[in-house]
């Protein structure tokens, strides 16, 4: 608690100014917990955002409210709103583009909500029936925002589906990586090694087949083997189990104690989010389905497996 | 999996990635078909590449987003990056525009090395961007444009800044303690 003081005092000797004390209150608003913003030497002692990891900004993004913006521009109420709804459509368009396989409906949603945003970006054509002014110009519409604006349609309409392309489970891997190699030995030169061996104990560890995490209700057949997406399962297949409230109460906790522990500099993107909600829709099919068919299929793969590891031995 | 130790420079990934070359050729010769040597199962592949724009920039021998041409999907220029009659009328796809052989083809869209992946292996329609760090950037730019217009640029009170967004974690760890 002193050190919660002593940072109380250390801020209250600054004084802000109204606009930056608006944008602080944005992220404080948000929930941030990190040191977001960064005066550093490579961007010639400017003033800007760091720190965002997929998880954080997704989240910022949706608790953005129209009383922020006004803030930030007071008296200017129309700019404001322009702003807000800048960002209502960039969320608009990474929730169309993180769905996976949208319908049609939802590509042709995310074409006008493009074209919406490039408008409001750089301002409409002068023979427009509507006049948007332009919040940025054309000459800070970068590169990304050209792919986001015309190029994930077309992908979208080609391949139905963008998330398999997307890089999660490589930052996820990348970060994971990062932990494991500074968690080495550096005495040997074996590092990158005793990496490669840690993910091959981790990943393709047998025993977690015979030992996996069982969800604890008797009658569903739903088990992870590392345990992965269990609380997820409990909350979204067993809402009114006595188990799901236990769960609930554990979910807020870690959730406020890994937000406390984030110390890592660099972009840390939070894919297993993501990925327990796709393992828990796919386990959620396999019991849903109360076939004996797929129980077989299961175990066919797994005697394959005991055959190659046989074959390899 | 390719685990090195080294920067994401030109010269690191042409070393490293000289042997996922061979393997990549001996695929591409086999034309993208494995056997499984236990089920005797034939798997047919069709290899994409996807990544982070600065990656694929240096994969691909292409000189940057600041360059005339700075999309890697298409053969816009810099001047028409956010016009979309331009993108439905008068621009092409890489994959039409530059199968660069000629050299002066080349340096006409922005293409200023030899591509690390050997040429026969990806096309350029197989080419695709990473919605994961398209809406990181965009949406830092756009608070880094709202900074620059707001004024509030400047190096001065971001201590003051940052203590502030910490005092939600410090009340997140006194809770727990």
């Amino acid at each position: 608690m002193n050190f919660f003081r002593f940072s109380l005092f250390c801020s209250s000797c600054f004084v802000l100014d109204s606009k930056r004390a608006a944008i602080v209150q944005v992220f404080k608003d948000c929930g941030a917990t990190n040191a977001c913003f960064v005066s550093s030497q490579e961007s010639n002692g400017k003033f800007h955002l760091a720190r965002v990891n997929n998880a954080n900004f997704r989240r910022y993004l949706s608790k953005f409210k129209l009383e922020h913006f006004q803030a930030i521009f007071p008296g200017q109420d129309e700019r404001a709103r322009d702003y807000f709804r800048l960002f209502q459509l960039l969320k608009e368009l990474l929730d169309i583009a993180n769905t996976w396989k949208p319908s049609q409906v939802q590509i042709a949603r995310y074409e006008q909500a493009a074209e919406e945003f490039r408008c409001l970006w750089v301002g409409s054509p002068p023979n427009a029936q509507l006049r948007v002014r332009a919040l940025f110009g054309t000459s800070k519409f970068t590169p990304y925002c050209h792919h986001l604006v015309f190029h994930v349609p077309q992908v979208l309409k080609k391949y139905g589906n963008i998330i398999p392309f997307a890089c999660y489970a490589l930052e996820y891997n990348n970060s994971r990586n990062k932990k494991y190699y500074w968690n080495t030995s550096k005495k040997d030169g074996t590092a990158l090694v005793q990496v490669m061996e840690r993910i091959l104990r981790v990943t393709f560890n047998p025993f977690s087949d015979f030992f996996p995490f069982h969800c604890p209700i008797d009658s569903c057949r739903f088990a992870s083997p590392s345990g992965s997406g269990l609380t997820r399962h409990v909350l979204h297949s067993h809402p009114d189990s006595e188990e799901a409230e236990d769960e609930e109460d554990w979910l807020t906790e870690d959730e406020e104690e890994e937000e406390s522990d984030d110390d890592d500099d660099d972009d840390d993107f939070d894919i297993q989010s993501e990925i327990e909600d796709h393992e828990v829709s796919s386990e959620q099919n396999v019991t849903e389905n109360d076939d004996d068919d797929e129980v077989e299929i299961v175990n066919s793969a797994r005697t394959d497996l005991w055959q190659t590891l046989d074959a390899a031995s | 999996m390719l685990l090195f130790d080294g920067d994401e420079n030109r010269a690191t990934l042409q070393q490293q990635m000289s042997n996922l070359n061979l393997e990549l050729e001996k695929l591409c010769a086999e034309n993208y078909r494995i056997i499984d040597p236990v089920s005797q199962k034939q798997y047919k592949f069709h290899l994409l590449l996807s990544s982070d724009m600065k990656f694929l920039v240096t994969l691909l021998g292409l000189c940057g987003p600041t360059d005339d041409h700075p999309c890697f999907l298409c053969d816009v220029i810099q001047a028409q990056l956010s016009s979309r009659s331009a993108f439905e009328n008068d621009v092409l796809p890489r994959e039409h525009v530059a199968n660069p052989s000629s050299s002066a083809a080349r340096s006409d869209f922005g293409v200023r090395a030899e591509s690390i992946l050997p040429p026969s292996i990806i096309d350029w329609s197989d080419v695709l961007g990473d919605v994961l760090h398209n809406g990181l950037r965009v949406y830092c730019t756009t608070w880094d444009e709202i900074f620059e217009l707001t004024g509030a640029t400047g190096k001065e009170n971001t201590r003051a800044i940052n203590l502030l967004v910490l005092q939600n974690s410090l009340i997140f760890s006194s809770r727990s303690l």
